[in-house]
């Protein structure tokens, strides 16, 4: 019950004018982050950080949430009408969504991934209401060799999980801890490389850093691989077009895969680390193998834009349990995110949901609202952003470079931050180009400061030994933990086997008992007089004269 | 664009492991953690207290940033081939529009005299400067438009952060509204 009066009181907290137009203002800016080519949750996140100082931290994050999950579903967009994934966790709605918008069907992929969206966000929210105080009160019991442990565990997660090179996943992280280092060290108070200047004196913060490397990185590192050169080949959207709206039949065909991608996403976005291209790419892989139809995949399926779709949406409401709970972001858009809680005095952690209840509660509440006021706006306002969709890239960098640039500014009024801003674009440029993760980075820059913390606090309790760590017992089992994950990826093949073959084998079980079905029907059909055969034919005529409207834009 | 580089402009011949861009980058960020160790080294692992001085976690830090940094480097000098990684979102429906990394440079440049102008000029004329340049750059024949864009977006964002939020952008050469 505890849950349900919380959750009210959570609701009761967002629910003012304010906080709505807040929520509204968050969802569109978001939605408009989202459809941009290169700017993705965490650069929009971070960009847009400095408009929230002047609110309270509640209205704040609501609005920075409902930017978060806006920015999930734009990427959507651009990947149906022009097959470009505004993000990376929408490369998979790129497979079926583009098919489907050159069948003329780009109004129903877009409503049904909208419609997919709000059902993934709303589990993931009841999802986040029953997880996150379990969870909130078990971090609870943890003291600093635990939250030490803890912190180690999330870094670990991220590297073996990351993909791609896990050896320069590390250098990435030490790179962010590296930053972190700079500034007064907290037990002596003694100057680590500040290098004389006053500025560095607090360290560097963690806006510049994460504004430079998601918003100034991706920018230039479009314009390097040609992004001013690209003709956008486009498909029109009309609300008023009677084919703008889905068809019972994909409403039918999407109803498991948004199910299944909603809990697969939830669980799979709670992993720090995994995020939600991991969990989009598993869900298509999923519905792919378990598809009556497989051969329809990448053709125009919708349950392979809807399945990914809702994955992604519920892995971003699965991060924020890691976020709210222990403290720790799992992904760089929730780095970005406790950058904003800690700027407001908020400590991210177990004690979270206790000390600040009608924050925790309103950020859980603000997703039940954000979730429906996105179904609206998206289903109502498509067209609208599709448009933003058509503004070429050679007008929108250097734009997006001068909003970085003031931005960071109004963080601080520091010209220096600038400077630092500037010089971690440069860097992320570097780091996409020779595949670095400034996601590790930024994840290890807000958790730095933790570890040290939390270490030098164990070094205290425990009078310098390290025996603290194996003389606990919460702590032994992280440690165990810990020597699983890294284990993980000797493990991980001889899973991934046994996973797709169970899987395989249960798509093949689906077809033929479809195959069973549909030659059950075909012979009594030819019991019938045959009135209504062909129908399916002429839906396919139908649909073949339906030919879009695509325009190429110079 | 004359800095372009097309696949069909690529030299054909593979340039030797160790002058690649990605061993570049790698040598200048192990010589960053060398830096950055030797300075480590100079603080205190432990305080006279016997608690953990603040030379304790760059020590870690900075020795584990230069191993790591050694081993990615010798792969990189071993396997040239893994030079370039392309993002998964690069891999989608995208052509080959070659690279440009001269262009590349001159945005760096660009928004560094922006960003060395900025209190100077102020928000408005040093934005709409930097967005002048850079679109006569990137969208050619175009003028209005750009006009247009370089000076309605740093008025809008003046609006927006000075005029709405008083967030403090200077005003430079231009009165305060």
């Amino acid at each position: 019950m505890d849950t349900f009066d919380n959750l009210a009181n959570g609701i009761v907290a967002v629910v003012t004018p304010m906080n709505l137009l807040l929520l509204l203002a968050g969802v569109m800016l978001g939605m408009v982050v989202g459809v941009m080519p290169g700017l993705g949750p965490s650069a929009g996140l971070a960009i847009l950080l400095p408009l929230t100082f002047s609110l309270d931290p509640t209205g704040a994050i609501v609005m920075l949430a409902a930017v978060y999950y806006g920015a999930m579903y734009g990427g959507t967009i651009t990947s149906v009408l022009i097959n470009t994934p505004g993000e990376s966790a929408t490369v998979a709605s790129t497979f079926d969504g583009y098919p489907l918008a050159k069948q003329g069907r780009a109004g129903p992929a877009l409503v049904m991934a909208a419609v997919g969206s709000f059902v993934a966000g709303t589990i993931g929210a009841v999802l986040i209401s029953i997880a996150s105080p379990a969870t909130a009160k078990l971090a609870a019991t943890f003291g600093p060799p635990e939250l030490f442990l803890v912190v180690v565990l999330g870094l670990l997660t991220l590297i073996v999980i990351i993909g791609g090179n896990r050896l320069l996943g590390t250098l990435s992280a030490l790179m962010g801890f590296a930053i972190a280092t700079v500034g007064i060290d907290i037990g002596t108070g003694q100057q680590r490389y500040t290098f004389g200047s006053v500025e560095l004196i607090n360290g560097i913060d963690f806006i510049p850093v994460a504004i430079g490397l998601f918003g100034v990185g991706e920018i230039l590192h479009t314009l390097w691989r040609g992004g001013h050169l690209e003709k956008l080949a486009y498909f029109n959207v009309s609300a008023r077009s009677r084919d703008f709206w889905p068809t019972r039949q994909d409403y039918r065909e999407s109803v498991g895969p948004i199910t299944r991608g909603s809990f697969l996403g939830f669980f799979v976005g709670a992993t720090p680390g995994a995020g939600a291209t991991v969990a989009s790419l598993m869900s298509y892989n999923l519905e792919k193998s378990v598809s009556k139809t497989p051969e329809k995949f990448g053709k125009g399926a919708m349950a392979g834009l809807t399945g990914p779709e809702a994955a992604n949406n519920a892995a971003s409401s699965g991060a924020m349990v890691p976020l709210l709970t222990l403290g720790i972001p799992g992904s760089a858009a929730t780095a970005v995110l406790i950058g904003g809680f800690m700027m407001w005095g908020l400590q991210p952690g177990p004690l979270l949901m206790t000390q600040n209840p009608e924050f925790a509660w309103g950020l859980i509440a603000s997703m039940f609202l954000g979730n429906i006021m996105l179904l609206l706006v998206n289903v109502f306002c498509i067209p609208a952003f599709a448009s933003i969709a058509r503004v070429p890239f050679r007008v929108l960098g250097p734009a997006i470079i001068v909003i970085c640039v003031l931005g960071t500014f109004t963080v601080n009024g520091s010209i220096i931050e600038v400077a630092i801003m500037l010089a971690c674009g440069v860097l992320g440029f570097f780091m996409r180009r020779f595949g670095l993760s400034p996601a590790a980075l930024v994840i290890a820059l807000v958790l730095g400061p933790m570890a040290e913390e939390s270490m030098r606090q164990t070094m205290i309790i425990s009078g310098g030994s390290f025996g603290i760590f194996l003389d606990r017992g919460t702590s032994r089992v992280l440690l165990l933990l810990m020597v699983l994950l890294l284990v993980l990826p000797l493990v991980m093949v001889l899973i991934k086997r046994a996973a797709a073959r169970s899987v395989q084998r249960y798509g093949a079980m689906r077809r033929r008992s479809a195959r069973g079905a549909d030659a059950a029907d075909r012979s009594d059909d030819l019991t019938t007089d045959g009135a209504d055969a062909g129908a399916g034919d002429a839906d396919v005529d139908r649909d073949r004269d339906n030919e879009p409207e695509r325009v190429d834009s110079q | 664009m004359a800095d372009t580089v097309t696949p069909a402009t690529r030299p054909s011949g593979r340039v030797a492991g160790w002058v690649r861009p990605k061993t570049v980058f790698l040598a200048v960020v192990l010589l960053v953690f060398a830096v950055y160790t030797e300075i480590a080294f100079g603080l205190d692992w432990r305080t006279q207290a016997g608690r953990i001085g603040p030379g304790f976690f760059p020590r870690i830090v900075g020795v584990a940033g230069v191993a790591i940094t050694l081993w990615s480097l010798v792969s990189a000098i071993r396997c040239p081939e893994e030079d370039e990684v392309v993002a998964l979102e690069d891999e989608v429906g995208e052509a080959d529009l070659g690279k440009h990394p001269r262009l590349l440079a001159i945005m760096v440049l660009a928004a560094a005299v922006f960003a060395a102008t900025l209190v100077w000029l102020g928000a408005i004329i040093s934005s709409a400067l930097f967005l002048g340049v850079m679109l006569s750059l990137l969208n050619r024949g175009r003028h209005l438009a750009n006009a247009v864009v370089a000076i309605g977006v740093p008025l809008v964002m003046y609006l927006l952060l000075q005029t709405l939020l008083n967030a403090g952008l200077p005003e430079g050469i231009l009165p305060r509204f």
